[in-house]
């Protein structure tokens, strides 16, 4: 009998599964048992295959292979590799103490290749944390498996290689220095793509420092305007002006990217942050996670990055409910036979939306043809849960000739944006860190309604001439008690982009003309579709 | 009239902060009942305070009072005192003197004053709640000093009062004639925020001659007190006042301090909490700078000048991010006529009068930013002077 370990996926972690393979003679055959699910069931026709064409041939006698637990769902063509070790260790090939401490991962290809498979990192982590003595992993997915700290991966071609390092500690120092030289000649050539950059957008500064203040302060942005104006143009450059990703969101973000099979596994960790776009038509399950196995959805796709919703009052009611814990949380649950599943889904959402259905509400020339009920609905989608957790709405305008004349030199590319974006944050933690631990669930993001008002002004800084204006605008019913919440907030995030302690009057002005204007255009509306 | 628990007395002050210690009406009771009884004579019952809570001793036994107090002779006279004691009346009166009661371990209760021997039962406080708030999130430094003080002294505790105030600094002291009254002015002057603790209800204006300096510090900022409404100063109440004036305040300044006097008593009170202590510099041989330049000798930081002052005291009480405070004032609003925003609001106006357009060409037309065009768009919007005339397009409303 020989054992190795391997691992299966269970959301965005792994666990460790013991691989038995017992030979005893009887009639020929590998059986498999233990919860295996189709793919590893047909593990055993790569294995044999595999084995066969790197000239190690399986015994003509009775295979048994065992995974246990068994009360874990084993998924996917990552057990092929440890399957093969396994059977091969049993079959004689390997010395008994072979597999003592070694864990596996890889796909067999029928010429036994060894290929690489989804969530190799987290796999990794796995191993890392059973303190393994070894993992022999697919050589193209070493840098995702030595993004892990303390791991001891080896990366191999094929089968053949595996038995070889497994076989002589010679061979096995060999290989695992082959891998640090892959490792290093990789890093030579990976350039890190930033993605595409604010500089590529003429005029539009209104818009630009929308996107600024998103950043700085977490906002998530709804953006209004008439087809081609530009607003997927903008949504996907938000990630070039968040600040970049640091180690920990690089694993996590690696982590589900993997998992979900998106990650180019020689690519290491991910460097840039995501932008996911969903079409209108997407499932809730598309968004949110699931299927069996369960995997990832958009928002967890967009975590640590941005999720853009393109006409986002097309997309199912019960689609935009579902946005409401990641929005509130920063993750997803997901209710399975086995239990729940937790996946991360922190990212900023970026809305996108016509004035009206037919887009030519307030067209200076255009008629629009909705209706108020029509209306009322497509705006509808905004009140709610979800809607309450936009800070930010800008109009985006068509362009104007004037963005060509560009007056007062170029605008500020994302890097400089970007620069921008991590002095406010830092300056915010700072600031925060000074005025000692909030009261549980003050200030930062979509709880800070939770605190009283004149706490929370002190708490933020409003001065007194700023402090004047919200009361003007209450008075005036222009911001209500969340408006008013929002505009607070915002207000802070543009004096931390300006580094400064007080919010001023311009601060609050600011932010009340990046507030929602909805019930202008209702009230626009009624004399537009009167006929 | 009898009040229903706390209606009125606990107001909106102290909300949402500190969570974890909740404020019962019975509590507030306790607290309440026990500053009455302190300060009818049995003051030694608040050191209780450091382990039990008002509620536990305003409910105990005799037994245990004995026990815990091993045995003082006071005890029994509390006792009596306390069953003649009525808080839930009481708690009107303190409404009825515009005062609210900060109980003990409520959310406005600064931990610190835990560390005294005695510490209060609660504060009584005169202040818009809004000004509380600033002052228990805000840094607070003490300035004290002789009654009897020299041209020179009161001259530097004005200065010091106006250099903390540019810093957003809270400048608290005893509103008494000379060192503290100055400083409080100073304060007040430069636009800042200042708070008076006194050795007397804070309904009693005392000394009579700062009836104008206690109405400007309660309006602008706060005046507290351990002593229940109504209360008259005595001599040993400025002691007492003392430790409590060094146990708000993050450091202690002593302009002008004789030997044997009250601010010494604050700035050795505020060496015992380990608080920094400061000192102005006098002429030797003047007895009015005995105590002050006593403090130098034996370590206290001196004061260089009233800047650099303040640059240490943000220094040594790492509240060098004070300035995430002072924000709270304006600068230039009110004496330099049109503000940066009214500006470019009257630009922007311009700018939509040869006809609707969108943010950018506004900010392009009128020559500011286009986030300067935003903030006046918003502003504008908001007093109905413009209107969006298509997503994106502003214009004159016809009004
Ligand atoms: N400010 C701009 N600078 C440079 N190119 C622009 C700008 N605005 C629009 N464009 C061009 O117009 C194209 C359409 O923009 P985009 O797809 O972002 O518009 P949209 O608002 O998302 O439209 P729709 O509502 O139809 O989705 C862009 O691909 C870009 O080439
Ligand atoms: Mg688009
Ligand atoms: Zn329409």
């Amino acid at each position: 009998m020989a054992a190795v370990r391997a691992y299966a996926l269970i959301g965005t972690g792994a666990v460790g599964v013991q691989v038995e393979a017992h030979v005893r003679p009887g009639l020929p055959g590998v059986s498999v048992v233990g919860l295996p699910g189709v793919a590893v069931r047909e593990a055993r026709e790569r294995v044999r295959s595999g084995a066969a064409s790197t000239g190690l041939p399986l015994p003509t006698q009775r295979i048994t292979v065992n995974l246990s637990p068994a009360d874990v769902k084993k998924e996917g063509p990552g057990f092929d590799l440890p399957v093969a070790l396994a059977v091969l260790a049993a079959s004689g090939y390997m010395g008994t103490g072979a597999l003592q401490g070694v864990g596996a991962m890889g796909e067999l290809a029928l010429d036994g290749r060894v290929r690489p498979i989804h969530g190799m990192l987290s796999m990794a982590e796995a191993a890392r944390d059973e303190g393994l003595r070894l993992l022999v992993v697919p050589l193209v997915g070493l840098a995702e498996a030595c993004a892990v700290d303390g791991v001891h991966a080896v990366g191999v071609r094929d089968l053949r290689e595996a038995v070889m390092l497994l076989r002589d500690a010679e061979k096995c120092d060999r290989f695992l220095e082959r891998g640090r030289r892959w490792l290093r000649a990789r890093k030579n050539v990976v350039t890190i793509d930033r993605g595409p950059d604010l500089a590529d957008i003429a005029g539009q500064r209104h818009a630009k420092r929308a996107l600024e203040v998103a950043a700085a302060g977490g906002h998530h942005l709804m953006m209004v305007g008439p087809p081609g104006a530009g607003k997927t143009m903008l949504a996907r450059r938000l990630p070039s002006v968040l600040p970049l990703l640091d180690a920990g969101e690089a694993l996590e973000v690696t982590r589900v990217w993997s998992v979900a099979g998106l990650h180019r596994a020689e690519a290491g960790l991910a460097t840039q942050r995501p932008f996911r776009a969903p079409h209108n038509s997407a499932s809730r399950a598309a968004i949110i996670g699931g299927g069996s196995p369960p995997r990832p959805g958009e928002a967890s796709l967009a975590h640590r990055g941005v999720l853009f919703m393109d006409e986002f009052p097309e997309f199912g009611r019960d689609v935009i409910e579902s946005l409401r814990q990641p929005l509130e949380e920063g993750l997803v649950v997901i209710s399975r036979k086995a239990g729940s599943l937790t996946l991360p889904a922190a990212f900023t959402l970026v809305g996108a939306m016509n004035p009206c259905p037919c887009g030519n509400l307030m067209h200076p020339e255009r008629v629009c043809r909705c209706t108020a009920d029509m209306l009322d609905r497509y705006r509808g989608r905004l009140s709610g849960a979800v809607g309450d957790r936009i800070d930010l709405f800008i109009d985006v305008p068509p362009l104007e000739l004037s963005a060509f004349e560009s007056s007062g030199g170029l605008d500020d590319d994302s890097a400089v944006v970007r620069a921008r974006v991590e002095s406010a944050r830092s300056y915010r933690l700072e600031r925060e860190a000074f005025l000692g631990t909030p009261p549980p669930g003050s200030e930062s993001g979509s709880t800070v309604g939770q605190s009283h008002p004149a706490r929370l002004e002190a708490r933020l800084g409003l001065s007194e001439s700023a402090r004047s204006l919200l009361r003007e605008a209450i008075s005036r019913h222009v911001v209500g008690g969340r408006g008013y919440v929002r505009a607070l907030t915002v207000a802070r995030t543009l004096a931390d982009l300006d580094c400064v302690a007080g919010i001023s009057a311009e601060h609050v002005a600011e932010a009340l003309s990046l507030r929602d204007p909805g019930y202008e255009y209702r009230g626009a509306s009624s004399a537009a579709v009167s006929w | 009239m009898v009040n229903a628990p706390g209606s009125a007395t606990t107001r909106t002050y102290a909300m949402g902060r500190q969570a974890d210690r909740p404020t019962s009406p019975g509590s507030l009771e306790a607290a309440l009942g026990l500053a009455l009884v302190a300060a009818e004579g049995t003051r030694g019952v608040l050191g209780l305070l450091r382990r039990h809570s008002p509620e536990e001793v305003w409910a105990a036994g005799r037994r245990d009072l004995l026990e815990w107090t091993e045995g003082r002779p006071w005890v029994d006279r509390f006792i009596d005192l306390r069953s003649r004691t009525f808080p839930r009346e009481a708690s009107s009166a303190v409404a009825a003197a515009g005062l609210v009661f900060i109980p003990w371990g409520s959310a406005g209760y600064e931990a610190d004053l835990l560390a005294l021997d005695l510490p209060p039962a609660g504060l009584f406080v005169k202040a818009t709640p809004d000004a509380f708030d600033q002052f228990s999130v805000g840094a607070r430094v003490a300035v004290v000093g002789t009654r009897k003080a020299s041209d020179y002294g009161l001259r530097v505790a004005r200065a010091i009062g106006r250099a903390f105030a540019e810093r957003g600094v809270w400048v608290v002291s005893g509103l008494a004639l000379g060192i503290d009254g100055r400083a409080h002015r100073g304060c007040l002057e430069a636009g800042g925020r200042s708070a008076a603790v006194l050795g007397c209800g804070a309904d009693v204006i005392y000394p009579r001659r700062h009836r104008e300096l206690y109405e400007r510090v309660s309006s602008e900022g706060v005046i507290l007190s351990e002593l229940p409404p109504g209360v008259r100063p005595a001599p040993w109440s400025f002691p007492e006042r003392n430790r409590l004036l060094a146990a708000i305040s993050h450091a202690v300044v002593v302009v002008e301090a004789p030997r044997r006097s009250g601010a010494l008593i604050t700035a050795h009170r505020a060496l015992d909490l380990g608080r920094e202590v400061f000192a102005v510099p006098g002429r030797v041989q003047e007895s009015v700078n005995e105590g002050s330049n006593r403090l130098l000798y034996d370590g206290a930081t001196m004061c260089l000048d009233p800047a650099s002052l303040v640059e240490d005291f943000l220094r040594f009480t790492r509240k060098e991010t004070s300035p995430f405070l002072s924000g709270v004032r304006d600068h230039g609003s009110a004496d330099s006529g049109e503000s940066g925003l009214e500006q470019a609001g009257r630009l922007a106006v311009m700018a939509l009068s040869a006809g609707p357009c969108s943010v950018d060409a506004v900010a392009g037309v009128a020559g500011i930013t286009s986030r300067e065009a935003s903030a006046a768009l918003g502003l504008l919007e908001l007093r109905g002077q413009v209107v969006r005339v298509s997503p994106g397009t502003y214009g004159l409303s016809e009004r």
